[in-house]
C-alpha cells in the first residue's frame, strides 16, 4: 500500500504515517543526543525502525484482531531499548483506541494514560527522565482538559506537557545533565505525538530544533558497560517470561522482556551474547538475532558529534591540499584530501572547515603563503619538504586519535619521503630519470613513486621499467600527473 | 536446541563448519565436518574443497575474465548434511561463518529448525577464517575434554570480545565487489596504491588503516597487534594467506617479536570461499588470548 497521501488512509494507519515521517525527518539529530542508558547513538534509528512497523502494519492488518496485529509486529521489529519501550506505548495506545466506537477526545485520553501505563508495567526498573516519564507527563497532561475536549485539543495538551517534560528530563537525570542534552527517547516522543498532531491539524510540525542542540559536553558520558546490545524474538506455546527473565537477568543490564506467551522479545546489555540466546533457546525458539557492538557504536556517536562541532578530540582529520594541476588533485582526492588549486579556493575552502580539525598540506614555492593562511585560520599546517611526502603523509590522515595525533603520525611520514626532481627542460628524460632514482636508493627504501611531467612522452607503465632497471627490488609506481615545471618529481619512501 | 546442561564430547558430538573457516587439515577430525560454499564462475558451480581446490582456483583466477561468486548453502543443503552426521552422533553444534558476512549461519538455524531437532545448536559466531578455525580447535579442545553447551556458548563469546583479526589485501578491488567490504568502504578508488590494514571487527570488515609500500604492511600488521592484545597472557595466533606463502614466514616472524608469548597453532592457505572476498594476496592473522 502506498503512504502518498496519509489522508487516504484509515485514521490510525494515517496518524502513525505522519509519525514516522516527522521522526523521520529527526532521526539523526535525536541519534546524537543518546547518551542513557548507553551512548551508542541510535535512539533515532531504533524507534523509527520500530514504529515503521507499526505504521506497515496499521496499513496491512484487518479489522478483527487489528491492535494485537499491530503490537505484535511493533514488538517483533523493536530495537534497542526506546525502541522497546516505544512498541509498548503503541500497544497500549492501540489496544486503547480497539475499544472505543469514535476517535475523540475521550479516546485520546484514553489511548495516553494505557500507552504510558502498558510502558511503565513493561519495564524492569523504571528510570525517570527518560521517554517513560515523557509519556506519563503526556498522559497527565491529557487528563486535565475539559471532559468534553476536542480530539485536537487533548493531543495539544499531551503534546504540550510531553514538550515540558522533555525539557525536565536533563534536571532529572543526571547523565543527561553531564552532557547537557536532553532525553533522546523523550524527544522522539515528542516529536512522534507533534507528527501526529500536526497530521490532524494540518499544520507544519512544531517541535522546535534547538532542543536538539548539542555543545562539546555531549561527549561527556561513561563508557558502556556491558559491550553488546542483544536482542531477539522468542516463539512458543506457552513461554514462561519470568523464568527467562530470572536467567537473564545475571548476563546483563537493560534487560527488557515483553511480550506474552506466545511471543517475547528480548533486549538486554551483555558481553555474553551467545550465552544469552542460549539461555533463552533452552526456554524457546529464538529468531530475529540483533547482535549491535555498543563500544563501536560509542565511538561513531562521538566522533560524528566531534566533527560537527569541531571539536580536537574528533577521530582522525579533514586534509585541504593545494595542488598545481588537476592530475595531481585526482591523486590527492584518492587518499582523502581535499584538493585545491589556488590561493583564493584555498581561502574559501578553509573559511568554512572547522579549525580544530582541519589540516593544511603545503609544499614547494606556495607554502609560505599558504602557511600564513593556516595560522590566521587556526588549522594545523604540515609543511612537506617535497610534493612526493605531500602525498605520502596523506596515507595517515584516516585514524585513530585526534587531529594532533593524526598531524604528528603524518609530519613524520612526511619527513621519511626522500625525494629528487629532473626539470622540464631535460634532454634525454630516462636517463635522468634513472640518476636522480639512484640517489634516492638506500637501505629501508621500498617503494619508488614517480610523477610525470606534461612534457614527457613515455607512459606510466614505461617509466616505471626504466625505474625497475636501476632499483630492481623496489615497488614502483608512476603516475603522469601533468607538472609543467618538471619532467619528473620522485619520492622514495 | 541441545540441553544445555548435557555432557559432550568429541564421542557424541560433531562440530559443523564451512568452508569460510578454511580448516587446515590437521584439525578436520572424525568429529569436525565442513560444508562447502559454492563458488560460481558465470554459469560453473563449484563446490568449495569437494570439486575444486585452492590451487585450481587461484589458477582459474588468474586466467578468467568472469569473476567468482559465493553462494550459501541452502537450508535443505545443510539439513541433509546435518542428518548424515546425526546418524553416527548425539549432537551438532554448528559454528559457521560471521552472520554478518554470509547467510550460512541463518540457513543453519533454518535448517536446524525444520528439523524441529533439540540435537543441533548453531552459535553465530562473528569469526572469519583463521579466527574460526582457531575457535573450532577451541571448541574441538573442550569436546576432547568433555563439556555443555553452555561452556562452548561462553568460549564464543570470549572469541567475539578477545579475538582479533587483522589482514591485508593486494587490492579492495575483490572486497569491494562482493560487497563485504563494510565500514572499508572509503578506501577504494585511490590512484595511488594504497595497502589496506583491516580488521574483522563485530562479525564484519572495518579498517585500521592504510599504508603505501609492501615494506611496511608487517610493521602496520605489528602495530596493530600490539595495540589490540594483552602482552603478557599466552596468545593462539593462526596465519592465513592466498598465494603468499612466502608472507606466512615474515607475519611469523613479526608476531613472535611482537608476542614473544604467542604459540602460532596453524598456518594455511585461504581457499576459494575467502579467495574470492579478498583476492590473492590476502594475507591475515588471528590472535586471542584464552586467559
Amino acid at each position: 500500500m502506498t503512504t502518498k497521501d496519509a489522508r487516504a488512509l484509515d485514521p490510525v494507519a494515517a496518524a502513525l504515517t505522519a509519525a514516522h515521517r516527522a521522526l523521520a525527518a529527526r532521526a539523526a539529530e535525536i541519534n546524537d543526543l543518546n547518551v542513557f542508558p548507553v551512548a551508542d547513538g541510535d535512539t533515532g534509528t531504533n524507534m523509527l525502525i520500530t514504529l515503521s512497523a507499526a505504521a506497515g502494519a496499521a496499513q496491512s492488518g484487518g479489522v478483527g484482531e487489528r491492535a494485537d496485529h499491530i503490537a505484535r509486529a511493533t514488538l517483533v521489529a523493536a530495537r534497542g531499548n526506546s525502541g522497546m519501550i516505544l512498541s509498548q506505548l503503541v500497544r497500549g495506545a492501540a489496544e486503547a483506541l480497539a475499544e472505543v466506537d469514535r476517535l475523540d477526545g475521550a479516546a485520546a485520553r484514553t489511548a495516553f494514560r494505557r500507552a504510558a501505563d502498558a510502558a511503565y508495567t513493561a519495564v524492569r526498573e523504571p528510570v525517570e527522565g527518560t521517554m517513560l516519564t515523557v509519556a506519563r507527563r503526556m498522559a497527565e497532561a491529557a487528563e486535565r482538559t475539559d471532559r468534553k475536549a476536542a480530539l485536537t485539543e487533548v493531543l495539544a495538551a499531551a503534546l504540550g506537557g510531553g514538550w515540558h517534560a522533555v525539557e525536565e528530563t536533563t534536571d532529572l537525570l543526571p547523565v543527561l545533565a553531564q552532557a547537557q542534552v536532553v532525553d533522546s527517547g523523550g524527544l522522539g516522543l515528542a516529536v512522534i505525538v507533534d507528527g501526529i498532531a500536526a497530521h490532524l491539524e494540518g499544520r507544519e510540525i512544531a517541535v522546535p530544533k534547538d532542543t536538539a542542540q548539542l555543545s562539546s559536553s555531549a561527549n561527556d558520558h561513561p563508557p558502556s558497560r556491558f559491550r553488546y546490545c542483544t536482542t531477539f524474538v522468542l516463539d512458543g506455546e506457552d513461554l514462561d517470561l519470568a523464568a527467562l527473565e530470572g536467567r537473564l537477568v545475571p548476563l546483563g543490564d537493560s534487560l527488557l522482556v515483553m511480550g506474552d506467551a506466545r511471543q517475547a522479545k528480548v533486549h538486554i546489555h551483555t558481553d555474553q551474547p551467545s550465552r544469552a540466546v542460549g539461555e533463552a533457546e533452552a526456554l524457546a525458539r529464538v529468531d530475529g538475532l540483533n547482535v549491535d557492538d555498543m563500544r563501536e557504536q560509542e565511538a561513531e556517536r562521538s566522533a560524528r558529534i566531534a566533527r560537527r562541532l569541531g571539536v580536537v578530540s574528533a577521530e582522525g582529520a579533514t586534509a585541504v591540499m593545494m595542488v598545481e594541476t588537476e592530475q595531481l588533485g585526482r591523486i590527492a582526492a584518492g587518499l582523502g584530501a581535499r584538493p585545491v588549486l589556488d590561493i583564493a579556493e584555498l581561502q574559501k575552502v578553509i573559511a568554512e572547515a572547522a579549525p580544530a580539525s582541519t589540516v593544511v598540506v603545503a609544499y614547494g614555492d606556495h607554502a609560505e603563503q599558504v602557511g600564513a593562511i593556516v595560522d590566521e585560520h587556526g588549522s594545523s599546517l604540515i609543511h612537506a619538504p617535497s610534493l612526493p611526502a605531500a602525498l605520502a603523509c596523506l596515507v595517515a590522515l584516516d585514524g585513530p586519535g585526534g587531529r594532533d595525533l593524526r598531524v604528528a603520525e603524518m609530519t613524520e611520514l612526511a619527513e621519511d619521503v626522500a625525494a629528487a626532481s629532473v626539470p622540464a627542460e631535460v634532454d634525454q628524460p630516462e636517463a635522468a630519470l634513472k640518476d636522480a632514482v639512484r640517489t634516492l636508493l638506500a637501505d629501508g627504501i621500498g617503494l619508488v613513486t614517480v610523477l610525470i611531467g606534461e612534457g614527457v612522452e613515455a607512459g606510466a607503465n614505461e617509466v616505471e621499467d626504466w625505474v625497475r632497471s636501476v632499483a630492481p627490488d623496489l615497488e614502483v609506481e608512476a603516475h603522469r600527473a601533468g607538472l609543467t615545471r618538471h619532467a619528473f618529481q620522485i619520492g622514495a619512501e | 536446541m541441545i540441553d544445555r546442561t548435557a555432557a559432550l564430547s568429541v564421542a557424541n558430538t560433531a562440530i559443523y563448519t564451512d568452508s569460510g573457516a578454511d580448516l587446515p587439515a590437521s584439525l578436520r577430525a572424525d568429529n569436525v565436518r565442513v560444508c562447502p560454499l559454492t563458488i560460481n564462475f558465470g554459469q560453473e558451480s563449484f563446490k568449495d574443497g569437494v570439486d575444486i581446490t585452492p590451487e585450481e582456483f587461484y589458477a582459474r583466477l588468474s586466467t578468467t575474465s568472469v569473476m567468482p561468486t559465493t553462494a550459501q548453502p541452502s537450508s535443505a543443503e545443510l539439513a541433509d548434511l546435518y542428518r548424515e552426521a546425526l546418524a553416527e552422533r548425539e549432537y551438532i553444534v554448528a559454528l559457521h561463518l560471521s552472520e554478518r558476512v554470509s547467510g550460512t549461519a541463518e540457513a543453519a538455524r533454518a535448517a536446524a529448525r525444520e528439523m524441529g531437532a533439540d540435537r543441533i545448536s548453531v552459535i553465530y559466531t562473528g569469526q572469519i577464517a583463521c579466527g574460526l578455525s582457531l575457535l573450532i580447535s577451541r571448541v574441538q579442545e573442550m569436546l576432547e575434554a568433555g563439556t555443555t553447551l553452555a561452556g562452548i556458548e561462553a568460549q564464543v563469546d570470549h572469541f567475539r570480545a578477545n579475538c582479533l583479526t587483522l589482514f591485508t589485501l593486494e587490492s579492495l578491488e575483490f572486497l569491494q565487489r562482493g560487497g563485504r567490504i563494510g565500514r572499508a568502504q572509503y578506501m577504494a578508488g585511490s590512484l595511488l596504491k594504497v595497502r589496506p590494514i583491516l580488521e574483522v571487527a563485530d562479525g564484519e570488515v572495518s579498517s585500521v588503516g592504510k599504508v603505501r609500500g609492501a615494506h611496511k604492511v608487517i610493521p602496520a600488521l605489528a602495530a596493530a597487534l600490539a595495540e589490540s592484545t594483552p602482552a603478557d597472557t599466552p596468545l593462539r595466533v593462526a596465519i592465513g594467506h592466498a598465494q603468499r606463502p612466502e608472507a606466512v614466514g615474515r607475519v611469523a616472524q613479526m608476531v613472535r617479536e611482537t608476542r614473544p608469548q604467542a604459540s602460532i597453532e596453524y598456518t594455511f592457505e585461504l581457499g576459494p570461499t575467502i579467495g574470492t572476498h579478498g583476492g590473492p594476496g590476502t594475507v591475515g592473522l588471528s590472535a586471542v588470548s584464552l586467559a
